[in-house]
């Protein structure tokens, strides 16, 4: 019987693409139109390049601890302080896109859903739906991702479709936007936007077939990558810089605009519904990577007591932010930049601490 | 106190109370006096609580009838799987049928856990049978409650030996068959026995099992629980005087109904048998589909009153022996008095009783069950049930229906969409059209909002209140149909056609467009082909509608993710129940969709059977033949034109 608790590659692939790819559906295309102007599309192909070795390197530390998650494998070759400090960095990264998808997701609902509907209710009963999935554990919620797989590829390619009568490619020119130095260095800054990737070295322990964590973390960042590029062109194409820097909800704004003659119009809300269903995935992964990462730091047997904590703990830090703008700043300017750099810098330098202390594992995981 | 005191007394000896006439009764009953004065003397000599007497007493009357419970436990343990408590062989001529409807599944594990003796048997029930007629008479007949239990038939007469031998029968009026007990067991032995008696009694016995008794079936014993639980269960009891043993002779034929057509799972094209409620020929009704030695029957009694026959059914060799073992675990350990129906079976067996999706599939199919055992489930039988169960059961199993099968292909996977999208209609329909009109009135084309707000107008309620106005009378409605007599049925449609369709609007309660949605609801949730998935969807069709009453599309959003990672995190006896899509295993595609049969090679693997290929690659051999003989055609001709 199939009854493993295991991951499976597939359910593995579709959870990493949920988490990299579900920040379409917020401000994604206006932060990348800010860095890149005329040419947006092109900054989350260079930031997807940098996370892409970035996760080599730290599928590489991970490799020299087999059967250890990479919380443990930080811990293990940075020694107790530096391990610690590390798992502490991916804890904050992680804790913060929880808090933040919070705060905007609730915010792009308000405006497209329940504009009289206090806020806290929004938030809370979001919360709620998460933590329910966050209590079944990884299993559950990777499922989930596989079942809801085509909702999100249909959405996307179904959108970007729908919008191609309204798209003016001409609007991408000049091509480098900036200059090729300024989108270059502002996607290799901005390579946090795919820091997500590091939930499959998180789940590492529980992957079925974990010798393929290097291909399933590829395959996501390809995908991903392909949503991320051709959602942003179509976005640069519906609005031309510099109105794109102005658009407060991309994702919504864009499908307000689908027009397929009297009777198809005003589809936007069969859109956000499938945004709530992809959101609510996100954020259950994002609320169960932030939560292992503190299980594990603290050894603890189990996540599940930790998470009404974090819950009650999100849903405030969530209304700290005044508006979504400010939110929308911290998490792209801020966890989405400084990310990176905890993300895939501090792996690269346990990497090189435990090559040059020449430890590693010698036991298959 | 006092007072309190005596009646708590008189409360005890009250329950110990039995017939005078009984004469090892009567023997307990002295015993309880007596130990109802030992508790007064205690009393009166310690000054103690008479509670505290009362507790003894009652502690007493358990430690005295522990044995009797611990007692059979041990009979079986000596002598495993002999049934009627024999060890070793049987004598020549005796056959100790294994089939589904042999006596020996009265030597099941379970068997001996469970008593079929609701009162008080004293532990005879497990006492071995002794060489008097009389004495064994006497103990069955007061088992049986002979005398005031009008069911119970005691036949007396004398086998035609020489001398005489005193010999009587046993039967429950009913549930044995009156012509087998005359042609196959009265006329023989009082009419044609001849017999030399050697005056040994296992000898006589075994003469009259091997002449004198036509019956199909008899097996010996010499344990009277056996005797009693054969009894219950359609058999005749021999009992022959001088012999410690006692004959079971195969004579159930009570009144069952006959093979009928489906009611709930009704098909156009395929076979028209559906269950009854006799085990056994539901079982010969898998059998004869499934015409192989490893197809297993297994027998358990459940239910410590009803001791109904329940049946395991796999296939050896084929089916996941995991699957088996679990199953076989979770009936062995369902404790209950009462199970008559494979429908309260379920509730005792399935994993999460709070969760709504059904995590048994049930079926009234015969033909559907054996293909089901074919792909490597586990089936439950229950005497008396005309429905099975197939273990365990995955989400999509429960959208499909036998005709997906008997129909090509192309047409079987059309009425798999067809059914997807009736479950979303039946689901979601009106929580839809509820978030649409109260909170997102932009989606809806102009038109169609005139129309809809101009067919509200005289309408007094909020859309919520119409709209579970309007889903309660279609459940009224529903379940009066159910419950209505025959005579009257074609009333009620009329009348709810009448209330719903018509005076309903006019009065203006409900709007027209309103009795389209609750419609199109009605049908969806008729086309969903599982009666427990129907149920379902019917009760959370009334959680989306509050939400989308109180939250909109977010609040039906909220719900489908709730109840999407409830059902990934769902198992039915270990296995995923989305499975094979979440978590991916490898299936032959008959999840959503069907493919082709000649396509579908492998069994599914989410069940992990020992056999994986239902068939090889190439399953249309003649398709490999007829290609090559095309091309030795082909060849052949190029050939004679290259001779020519």
């Amino acid at each position: 019987m199939a009854s493993n608790d295991k991951i499976g590659t597939r359910e593995a692939v579709a959870a990493t693409i949920y988490f990299l790819s579900t920040k379409l559906l917020i401000s994604f295309p206006q932060h990348m139109a800010e860095i890149g102007q005329t040419a947006a599309w092109i900054v989350p192909a260079i930031s997807f390049a940098t996370a892409t070795l970035g996760f080599l390197v730290i599928v590489a530390l991970l490799r020299r601890y087999p059967g250890m998650n990479i919380v443990e494998a930080s811990e293990k070759a940075g020694g107790p302080i530096l391990g610690v400090i590390a798992s502490l960095g991916y804890f904050l990264f992680f804790f913060a896109t929880t808090v933040l998808l919070i705060r905007e997701f609730s915010e792009t609902v308000s405006t497209a859903l329940l504009p009289r509907t206090p806020l806290s209710v929004i938030m809370g009963v979001f919360i709620i739906a998460t933590l329910v999935a966050t209590s079944m554990g990884p299993e559950a919620i990777t499922r989930a991702s596989l079942v809801g797989m085509p909702l999100i590829i249909g959405t996307l390619v179904l959108l970007n479709l729908l919008l191609l009568p309204q798209s003016n490619f001409d609007t991408i020119f000049p091509l480098f936007g900036p200059g090729i130095g300024k989108i270059v260095y502002g996607g290799v800054v901005h390579s946090g936007i795919a820091g997500e990737i590091m939930f499959l070295c998180i789940i590492a322990g529980q992957l079925d077939e974990r010798h393929k964590v290097q291909r399933m973390g590829l395959t996501s960042l390809a995908v991903s990558a392909v949503f991320m590029i051709v959602s942003t062109l179509t976005y640069s194409a519906v609005f031309p810089y510099p109105l794109s820097l102005h658009i407060a909800y991309p994702g919504y704004e864009s499908s307000t605009l689908v027009y397929m003659g009297r009777f198809l119009q005003r589809i936007e809300v069969a859109f956000v519904f499938l945004w709530v269903i992809s959101a609510c995935i996100h954020l259950a992964l994002s609320g169960y990577t932030a939560t292992v990462i503190i299980k594990d730091m603290l050894k603890l047997p189990s996540h599940k007591p930790l998470l009404p904590a974090f819950a009650i703990l999100g849903f405030t830090l969530a209304l700290v932010p005044s508006d979504v703008p400010q939110a929308t700043y911290i998490d792209f300017m801020i966890v989405k930049t400084y990310g990176g750099l905890v993300l895939f810098a501090v792996p690269l330098i346990l990497l090189l601490v435990s090559r040059l202390r020449g430890d590693h594992n010698t036991n298959r995981g | 106190m006092g007072l309190i005191d005596m009646l708590l007394q008189k409360f005890i000896s009250l329950l110990s109370f039995d017939p005078p006439e009984d004469k090892t009764e009567a023997r307990h009953n002295t015993g309880v006096q007596l130990d109802s004065a030992v508790a007064e003397k205690e009393l009166s000599e310690f000054g103690q609580d008479a509670r505290s007497a009362g507790q003894r007493i009652k502690d007493r009357r358990k430690a005295r009838s522990r044995p009797s419970r611990v007692q059979p436990k041990r009979l079986e343990g000596v002598k495993p799987r002999s049934g009627f408590g024999f060890g070793g062989s049987l004598p020549a001529g005796l056959t100790r049928d294994t089939s589904e409807i042999s006596p020996d599944i009265f030597a099941s594990e379970t068997s001996s856990e469970v008593s079929p003796f609701a009162g008080k048997a004293g532990g005879d029930e497990v006492k071995p049978l002794t060489e008097s007629l009389d004495e064994n008479l006497e103990i069955v007949k007061r088992l049986l409650h002979h005398g005031t239990n009008a069911d119970v038939v005691v036949r007396e007469f004398d086998i035609p030996t020489e001398p005489k031998t005193a010999a009587a029968i046993i039967f429950m009026e009913g549930l044995a068959g009156r012509d087998a007990i005359n042609f196959s067991i009265l006329q023989p032995l009082m009419l044609i026995a001849n017999l030399d008696d050697d005056g040994e009694a296992d000898s006589r016995l075994e003469l009259v099992k091997r002449r004198l008794l036509p019956g199909n079936q008899v097996t010996e014993s010499n344990n009277l629980r056996a005797v009693i639980e054969g009894i219950l269960s359609g058999t005749t009891c021999l009992l022959i005087d001088g012999s410690d043993i006692a004959l079971s002779v195969e004579t159930r034929a009570w009144e069952h109904r006959g093979i009928d057509k489906p009611s709930a799972e009704m098909v156009v094209r395929g076979p028209q048998e559906a269950f009854n409620e006799t085990l056994r020929s539901n079982l010969a009704l898998i059998r004869r589909r499934m015409r192989t030695p490893d197809l297993i029957t297994e027998m358990l009694k459940v239910g410590t009153l009803s001791k109904t026959d329940c049946a395991i059914l796999y296939i050896e060799g084929l089916t996941n022996p995991q699957l088996v073992d679990e199953v076989r675990r979770r009936i062995s350990e369902t404790k209950s008095d009462h199970i008559q129906d494979t429908g309260i079976l379920e509730q005792f067996i399935e994993e999460k009783p709070y969760v709504l999706a059904p995590q048994t599939l049930s079926t009234e199919r015969p033909d559907r069950m054996a293909a089901f055992l074919a792909e490597g489930y586990v089936g439950i039988m229950l005497d008396g049930s005309p429905f099975g169960l197939v273990l365990p059961a995955t989400f999509w199993s429960l959208l499909q229906s036998a005709e997906d099968y008997f129909l090509r292909w192309p047409f079987g996977a059309f009425l798999r969409v067809v059914r997807i999208l009736a479950l979303i209609l039946a689901i979601f329909l009106p929580a839809i059209y509820l978030a649409l009109t109260n909170f997102h009135p932009e989606m809806i084309p102009t038109d169609l909002l005139l129309a809809i707000a101009a067919s509200r107008e005289k309408v007094p309620f909020p859309t919520v209140t119409e709209v579970l106005i309007m889903e309660i009378a279609i459940e009224l409605i529903r379940e009066a149909g159910i419950r209505i007599p025959g005579v009257i049925g074609p009333t009620l449609g009329i009348v709810g056609a009448l209330i719903l369709g018509q005076a309903a609007v006019a009065a203006s309660i409900v709007s027209p467009i309103l009795v389209v949605i609750v419609a199109i609801t009605a049908l969806g949730a008729f086309a969903v082909p599982n009666f427990n998935m129907a149920f379902a969807i019917r009760l959370y069709r009334f959680v989306y509608i509050l939400l989308a009453a109180a939250l909109g599309f977010y609040g039906v959003a909220i719900g489908v993710f709730i109840q999407l990672v409830t059902y990934v995190n769902l198992k039915s006896f270990g296995v995923p129940y989305m499975s094979p899509v979440a978590p991916y295993t490898r299936s032959s595609g008959d999840a959503l969709f069907r493919y082709p049969l000649w396509k579908s090679e492998i069994r599914p693997s989410f069940l992990e059977p020992q056999q994986k290929e239902r068939q090889p690659r190439i399953s249309r051999g003649w398709v490999k033949e007829q290609g090559k003989n095309n091309r030795a055609k082909s060849g052949a001709s190029k050939g004679e034109e290259n001779g020519k």
